[in-house]
């Protein structure tokens, strides 16, 4: 038991507290444990001394010798005259110190090498152990008091006076700051308590008043970017000793605004950790990205949620601590096989011990629009570009519209266009008396997206520790409409996590980790009819269909389908999901320096999702029946459940020691297993007894329709890391992995990956030292490592098996439905992993006291043996290639992040980070595709290439066109007005050539859609109580080909064109953007040079603005902090990218971004 | 201190364990899928493989025919209109029926049954890789021919291709295998193959076959004109198939066409059943907004009722109004085309939407001349995918033309061959019997025939008409000059007089030419027709990935 006390006062910890947090006085903090290499140093130091009846100070002096440090002290508050025995043989220092003063009540503490010591007034205080590094070097002998007002003075390093510096008594809500001499005074309750003393820029520090009155408080710049305590794989590291390339985000970055999801807060901030958000639809969640393109079969890095891989769109980004983002592949190397691109790992707040209860409490109100949509032509547009499309296919071969516009459908339009008051959106059809057909003006988009839509959000968390047990526990709650109003989406989101962490006794701490995150999704079903739920609304928004018929019936007949009908008469679906994680855990410290950390996670995920399909009823010419709208009939009721299971065991053991003070060396060692096994069930029923109610049993129906799927896989690894750092200068990290997965069969499953990684502290080099006032660290990095990619979600999870697929079929046999069993794919018995090897080279530098921070990776990605499915082979092979290890690809690429902070005076500061990255990817090896066909990959291939015409102009005359061969574009006749494309290969006509990049007609590579230059560019200034945060994040660099319809507008006869198509040739309009109308294009829709969108972009992502209300006044109502801000997202973007259309989505039809206004509030107890 | 040592050795010894190859727990199997290596082993395992090609049995499509000279589509077919493109990749080159016909050939052995039902299964397997292969053999010509499934080492891959006739030699001997062992329709499952079902697609294939090598001149047509004969004739003396009538000559034949149950039916050798929430169709739907309607020229090949071609029948009142058209013809063509007096819907309170004038001007009938064979006036059948009309796969009526067709080409037509065959047709309707010694119809699209296969011909344009057949006929006919007569693409006539009685505004923009026949394309009096669109293209990368199948096909 003394043995553990003592320990626990070698243990020294260093508390992570990042500067926007002190700033804004916010509580949640990181604590992690670590050691300190240079104190144990000396502590370390045996010592032998036998004496009797000695005064203390010859003791001391006797230490001192041998060990070779120096004891401070005030002869005054020692007495160093008492004396003492003691006996030792070889003992430590840390163990004689305690014997000898533990009983005089005497605490030390070490500053730079020498052991300060003070008494200890009564018990131990509890904060006893909490930041030793950042003391006091005041040695001078105060006086014994018995008020307890203090005062002092605060200076900096080089005896500057510190206005403005934050004086907090620990644990309380008592704090004052320095006056403009930086002078402070303040009273505390009793001598044990300590004074906590903070400013951007500095150190923070704390100190005992002890019985001293008076203090002269030295602020040191900080540095603790670099004692910083970065999360990597399996364990911690120093930032200093960083020997790859990893990048962290603090979690108070994401505290300051309402976010949807975490990759909403992250996006912009690390270099080339590219996130793409998809779309804006409530629930919906991004896609992450580390450093480009990964194998062409896609893939992406892993992500853990505090050492366990899980969903980052579902967790509560206010619970989010720190972020680390493992790019190359030394650092990701201990994830083995699925660390191949990278790995994220999310670490959530962990419970400190020793702390005070802390409540707090955060909401916020968001109102958002749509960034940007569509722009439909009105009616009368529509229907003259429709007939004159139509007839121009007719004249010349092309297509043309199989339900026409007639001259009469024109007049009534034109009329109602003019005089909607007086006219009908309507008439009866002349073909059909009971239907009508449509001549109104809608604007859709604005029927669709009527108005904005609103969220809020509430997170609640509580934490305090006492001496051995300590807790989290936090609750969110997230409720967002979607701004696809028709569809009356609700989305809400709950998160409840709890962490409790106990020390059972010195050698064992157990813990304890539950979350549960709950999704509830509800909007309108759009079974049959895709784009209701996930997306926005695509085709049948012809403009001349009315909303409602003038009898009030909705409009829609046969062909016509009214979205809003659908989406307010159909049914319902409901999507529930619970995930569930239970994690238990012990860290184990048998002997000094030895850790054995294990834990095991158990997680349950459960969706269910109802889907209700509504018959309902079209009526036509006054109100007459029709009969049933045929997509959603009959009235259905369709329940999908998921129940996923997946089982974690993670084991590590590490040791530390140093071999005659300069070399240091850690090592570990670890086993990793995960099963995961998945099941989903469907039911379908129809004939519904009520058909308003969604009742899976309340039906009628001898058929139902029952499915399903299982499946598993399967990970176990075995991995370690060594460190060696030699005199702080020269660090070396080795990792390596001998990994198996169950995606492979026996005898190619397993694999051995090593990785290697180097650092050299520059900075720390005697021959520095004339620099080191200018440049506080330099260092250099390199690492090499191979991993290995099972390539799992790709190839789904038996990929060496043929496997026969079965189902129904659309024939009867007797009365039944027929079910039948199909062809296997083709399988090559031989396929195994792709390597994936990576060479990184970073320089890291810090100068200006810290003020300029910059880290700048270089990199070489080799994906080797790329597993390949789809190659050409003659078509009589009758099916798909079978997948070959057969494709390499190069990624080269770096990335940028620098900040700039400094305060302009003691109320000002401000920090600016700007995070760059590129990487371009390159074929290095295809041999399936010899003749570079174009279209499949081949050797020598720049990914993301566009290959295209290149457009000359318009035809001025028929004569013209009619001269000049396009017609394997197109073999229709072409008109004035169409385009001419350049005859690139001079053989007198356009052509496609034998498609092969050899000869590939008359195309050329004309652009390239790889997203270049990616940038985040935040600025942050604080102000007394105000904070301003803008967030600036864009690409530099993109072409994109649109093609569909929500560029050319008739890509078919069904769909409309938009308010940009107006601007079409017509033989009054030569100078025109797009060319003559045509539905499908004739030949005009090819990939060109003319049409090639620039997609570079810079949006401003993030807008906020706080003020935190002065802690003189809540000090008052007994609050400890409250902040109020307003924030705006994707409030503007400069961009050329055409109008109609996302440049951060590039795709019309998916649902469209947000751009909301929030107001919040933060509340700490 | 004990404890600590002996948990510390527990978890040394834990570690080390766990380090170990854990082959058994990454050993994880489909829970969910089939593997190939337990399959084929049982009887029920063959009938299900073979299963998944009867979804691709030809079933009576309807609208198939807009690329012919039976109707004028609103939208340009792209094959005629001339705008088809050689392609890179596609266009029909796809071979994944033929390698899934050919898995089961090369696995069936495995499973553990007596012969007999094995060879069962491969004659339903067999008759599909016939009815593939000969489907490539229309769209190219020659093509190769496979007898396993290939993978990507496979030589086959890059081997040249089979001549058309090594191709149909084979066709027929899978044919031969498929009517041997199949069984009896009455031994067969309703829905599944059998005998009668093999006899008539062969008779189909032979008949096409024989009459491509006699028209495009490359020979021996006889044996396969022969054959064609005899698997109809099989059918035919069967005695299980008959002519569906209930006497009622003016509606039996629209009638046939919208049953909701063809199992029980005569006329049905194989019925394409649908039966309500398990598997239907929705051609009454996709009728009524076709944007289609029959040619001016199919119209015009209708008999009178006296059983003369209009050029010749005293009974022709001309064509001024589609009502004198109508009156004394063939009573097929009130049950094709939808006249005044149709009744065209019934409504769901029983009110009923009659034909009054040809319903141009919208996307109903663009030529006038609506058809409305498979279309129900029932409001049920015409909620789109819900209708549960029975279609046919194979008809006992094509079976007596193709009977007809063959005995004629072969010059064995006599007339008892035309009263089992094409005259039992003609009863149903109450035309007069064809006769050996027919007239030749003097404004005859087929001037250069003999008057008998002549009139064969126009009775299986009219009886068989929308049900797929007519392009496959004209190909093979090597008439693809057909297609440039200007009647193909002309609608009903529109006389000033007819135009007056609709609403100025609904005709105000149809065309007519100069004898006031109703133009679907404005631009264009007639179309051409290139002989090089006897077969399509073979798609350039095959050509580049396999230079052996050079040449491409003639005129691409």
């Amino acid at each position: 038991m003394k043995k553990s006390v003592k320990r626990s006062r070698l243990l020294l910890r260093i508390m992570k507290l990042s500067v926007v947090q002190m700033v804004l006085g916010m509580v949640f903090s990181g604590v992690t444990l670590a050691f300190e290499g240079r104190a144990q140093d000396f502590l370390n130091k045996s010592i032998t001394i036998s004496v009797e009846d000695t005064k203390l100070r010859a003791v001391l002096t006797l230490i001192e010798k041998q060990a070779d440090v120096r004891f401070v002290y005030s002869s005054r508050a020692i007495k160093v005259d008492r004396k003492i025995s003691v006996k030792t043989n070889g003992q430590r220092l840390s163990e004689v110190l305690f014997k000898i003063l533990d009983p005089l009540k005497i605490n030390y503490r070490i500053v730079e090498g020498q052991i300060i010591l003070n008494p200890i007034d009564n018990e131990p205080a509890p904060e006893k152990e909490a930041s030793v590094l950042n003391t006091f070097a005041d040695t001078k002998v105060a006086e014994k008091v018995t008020d307890l007002g203090v005062k002092g003075k605060v200076m900096d390093d080089n005896g500057e006076v510190l206005p403005g510096v934050n004086v907090v008594q620990k644990g309380t809500q008592k704090g004052t700051s320095t006056d403009g001499d930086g002078n402070f005074s303040i009273e505390v309750s009793d001598p044990r308590a300590i004074l906590v003393f903070s400013f951007v820029g500095y150190a923070t520090q704390e100190i005992q008043v002890g019985n001293k009155t008076s203090f002269d408080i030295t602020l040191k710049v900080n540095d603790k970017a670099l004692q910083e305590v970065i999360v990597v794989g399996y364990g911690t590291q120093t930032k200093a000793n960083l020997t790859g390339a990893v990048s962290s985000v603090s979690g108070a970055v994401l505290e300051s605004r309402p976010l949807v999801n975490l990759a909403q807060g992250l996006q912009g901030l690390v270099p080339n950790l590219n996130i793409n958000l998809n779309s804006g639809a409530p629930g919906k969640g991004a896609s992450y990205n580390i450093r480009g393109n990964t194998s062409i079969n896609g893939g992406g890095p892993l992500i853990l949620v505090d050492g366990v891989q899980m969903d980052p769109n579902l967790i509560n980004p206010a619970d989010v601590a720190s972020v680390t983002v493992l790019k190359d592949a030394a650092s990701a190397a201990i994830y083995g096989v699925r660390g191949a691109y990278g790995v994220i790992l999310i670490t959530t707040k962990t419970p400190s011990k020793n702390n005070p209860l802390r409540v707090n409490y955060s909401t916020s109100f968001t109102s958002s629009r749509p960034t940007r949509l569509p722009k439909y032509v009105n009616s009368v547009d529509y229907i003259a570009m429709n007939r004159e499309a139509d007839a121009t296919g007719g004249r010349t071969g092309g297509a043309q519209a199989s339900n026409k516009f007639t001259e009469l459908d024109m007049e009534n339009a034109t009329k109602y266009f003019n005089d909607p008051v007086n006219n009908l959106p309507v008439y009866v059809d002349p073909g059909n008396p009971s239907i009508y057909r449509y001549v109104g003006n809608t604007d859709w988009i604005k029927e669709l997206y009527n108005g904005g839509a609103p969220m809020m959000d509430h997170n609640l968390s509580l934490s305090g520790g006492e001496n051995k047990t300590s807790f989290v526990a936090s609750l969110g709650y997230l409720d967002q409409k979607g701004i696809l109003k028709i569809t009356d989406q609700k989305f809400k989101r709950y998160n409840a996590s709890l962490k409790v962490n106990t020390e059972v006794t010195k050698w064992l701490d157990l813990n304890f980790r539950m979350n549960l995150n709950r999704t509830e999704n509800a909007t309108a079903s759009d079974r049959n009819r895709t784009g209701m739920a996930e997306s926005r609304i695509g085709g049948d928004l012809r403009p001349n269909m009315p909303v409602y018929h003038p009898d009030g019936h909705f409009s829609g007949q046969g062909n016509w389908t009214n979205p809003i009908a659908l989406a307010t008469l159909n049914g319902r679906m409901k999507t529930q999901a619970n995930d569930l994680w239970l994690t238990g855990g012990f860290i184990l410290k048998p002997i000094p320096r030895l850790r054995i950390v294990s834990d095991f996670t158990w997680n349950n995920f459960q969706r269910n999702e109802q889907e209700h399909q509504k018959e309902y009823y079209e009526y036509g010419v006054d109100g007459i029946l029709l009969g049933s709208f045929p997509w959603t009939k009959p009235t259905r009721v369709i329940e999908r459940n998921d129940n996923d299971y997946y089982t974690v065991i993670n084991s590590y053991a590490d040791y530390e020691f140093n071999l005659g003070g300069k070399h240091y060396l850690k090592a570990m060692v670890g086993y990793n297993q995960e099963l995961k096994q998945t099941k989903f069930v469907s039911t379908s029923v129809k004939n519904l007894i009520d058909p308003t109610m969604p009742a899976i049993n309340l039906n009628n129906d001898d058929r139902p329709i029952v499915g399903g799927t299982q499946g598993d896989w399967a990970v176990s690894g075995t991995f370690f890391r060594l460190n060696y750092d030699f005199a702080k200068k020269y660090l070396l990290e080795v990792n390596g992995r001998y990994d198996g997965t169950s995606r492979f069969p026996r005898g190619n499953r397993y694999v051995f990956l090593p990785s290697v990684s180097a650092g050299w502290r520059i900075s720390e080099e005697a021959f520095f030292a004339p620099l080191a006032n200018i440049v506080n660290d330099l260092k250099l990095r390199a690492s090499y490592g191979k991993l290995g990619n099972q390539a799992g979600d790709q190839l789904g999870n038996y990929p060496y098996l043929a496997t026969m697929p079965a189902g129904t079929i659309g024939y009867i046999f007797g009365s039944q439905q027929g079910t039948a069993v199909s062809v296997p794919g083709l399988i090559s018995p031989n396929f195994t992993w792709e390597k994936v090897t990576s060479v990184n080279v970073g320089l890291d530098f810090d100068v200006l006291q810290n003020r300029l921070t910059t880290s700048f990776d270089w990199y070489i990605r080799d994906t080797r043996d790329m597993i390949v499915g789809a190659f050409p082979l003659p078509s009589v092979l009758g099916t798909s290639p079978p997948r070959r290890n057969a494709a390499d690809m190069r990624t080269k690429g770096w990335e940028l992040s620098t900040t700039w902070k400094d305060r302009i005076n003691s109320d000002w500061s401000y920090n600016i980070t700007l995070a760059l990255s590129d990487y371009t990817s390159k074929i290095t090896k295809y041999d399936l595709n010899d003749t570079k066909t174009i279209g499949s990959r081949y050797q020598g291939e720049t990914l993301g290439e566009i290959w295209g015409y290149d457009t000359e102009g318009f035809f001025k005359t028929d004569d013209e066109a009619a001269k000049f061969d396009q017609k394997q574009l197109w073999a229709g006749t072409w008109l004035a007005g169409d385009i001419r494309f350049k005859d690139l290969n001079g053989d007198g006509k356009i052509t496609r050539g034998t498609n092969t990049v050899g000869d590939p007609g008359d195309r050329k590579i004309i652009g390239n859609n790889t997203p270049r230059y990616q940038f985040g560019l935040n600025l942050a200034t604080q102000y007394k109580g105000f904070d301003f945060t803008v967030l600036f994040q864009g690409i530099g660099m993109r072409n994109v080909a649109v093609e569909g319809q929500e560029f050319w507008g008739f890509t078919n006869e069904w769909q409309i064109p938009l308010k940009h198509n107006l601007d079409y040739w017509t033989p009054t309009a030569t100078e025109a953007y797009f060319p003559r109308l045509r539905l499908g294009g004739g030949g005009n829709f090819q990939v060109q040079t003319k049409y090639i969108q620039n997609a570079a972009y810079m949006r401003m992502k993030n807008l906020s603005f706080g003020y935190a209300i002065p802690q003189t006044l809540t000090n008052r109502i007994k609050i400890k902090n409250v902040r109020v801000y307003v924030t705006a997202q994707n409030l503007f973007e400069f961009t050329k990218f055409y109008k109609s259309q996302d440049p951060e989505t590039v795709n019309q039809n998916t649902y469209p971004l947000n751009r909301s206004i929030s107001a919040g509030l933060q509340i700490g107890l | 201190m004990n404890i600590k040592k002996y948990t510390l050795l527990f978890i040394v010894i834990s570690l080390i364990g766990y380090s170990c190859k854990k082959e058994d727990f990454l050993d994880l199997y489909p829970k969910d899928a089939i593997t190939e290596q337990t399959f084929f082993k049982n009887e029920n395992d063959l009938k299900l493989y073979a299963n998944q090609f009867y979804p691709l049995l030809p079933v009576q499509p309807g609208l198939s025919e807009n690329n012919s000279d039976n109707f004028v589509p609103s939208t340009r077919d792209a094959f005629l209109a001339g705008t088809y493109v050689l392609p890179v990749t596609g266009g029909g080159w796809t071979w994944v029926n033929e390698r899934n016909v050919n898995f089961f050939l090369n696995r069936y052995q495995k499973a553990d049954i007596s012969q007999v039902i094995k060879n069962k299964y491969v004659a339903e397997v067999r008759m599909f890789r016939a009815y593939f292969y000969w489907r490539k053999v229309v769209q190219f010509g020659d093509v190769p021919w496979l007898s396993k499934d290939l993978n990507d080492l496979s030589a086959e891959l890059y081997a040249p291709k089979n001549t058309q006739k090594q191709v149909m030699d084979s066709v027929l001997t899978d044919l031969d295998f498929a009517i041997a062992n199949l069984p009896l329709p009455k031994d067969a499952e309703i829905g599944r193959l059998h005998k009668y079902a093999a006899a008539t697609l062969k008779s189909r294939i032979c008949l096409w076959e024989g009459t491509f090598r006699k028209y495009h001149g490359t020979g021996d047509e006889k044996k396969f004109l022969q054959e064609a004969a005899n698997a109809a004739e099989m059918v035919i003396s069967s005695g299980l198939y008959d002519i569906y009538s209930t006497g009622s000559p003016n509606t039996d034949y629209y009638n046939l066409f919208i049953q909701e149950e063809l199992s029980t039916n005569r006329e049905a050798i194989l019925p394409m059943r649908y039966l309500k929430d398990i598997v239907m169709q929705g051609l009454t739907r996709t009728l009524g907004e076709s944007g289609t309607g029959f040619s001016k020229n199919f119209v015009r090949s209708f008999l009178s009722k006296d059983g003369l071609p209009t050029s010749l029948s005293p009974l022709y009142k001309g064509d001024n109004t589609i009502e004198d058209e109508a009156s004394g013809r063939d009573p097929r063509f009130k049950q094709l085309i939808a006249t005044r007096g149709f009744v065209y819907q019934i409504g769901a309170n029983g009110s009923k939407d009659t034909i009054n004038l040809p319903r141009i001007g919208s996307n109903t009938a663009p030529t006038g001349y609506q058809m409305v064979k498979g279309r129900s006036p029932d409001l049920v059948q015409w909620n789109a995918l819900q209708s549960t009309l029975d279609l046919f796969i194979f008809r006992y009526a094509e079976t007596l033309l193709n009977f007809a067709e063959a005995k004629a080409e072969l010059g064995d037509a006599d007339q008892v061959v035309l009263d089992k065959s094409v005259n039992k047709i003609r009863a149903r309707v109450a035309m007069p019997a064809m006769k050996v010694n027919v007239i030749k119809d003097p404004t005859s699209d087929f001037p250069e025939i003999p008057a008998l296969i002549d009139e064969i011909r126009r009775e299986r344009r009219i009886e068989l008409a929308a049900e797929g057949f007519r392009l496959d006929d004209l190909l093979r006919w090597k008439a693809g000059k057909q297609f440039e007569k200007p009647e193909t693409i002309l609608g009903m006539k529109l006389s000033p007089e007819y135009r007056a009685q609709y609403p100025a505004s609904q005709v105000s923009g149809i065309i007519v030419d100069a004898n006031n026949y109703i133009r679907i394309y404005s631009n264009l009096n007639n179309r051409t027709w290139n002989d090089k669109m006897y077969h399509y293209p073979i798609p350039t990368q095959e050509l580049s990935l396999n230079p052996k199948l050079a040449p491409q096909n003639t005129g691409w």
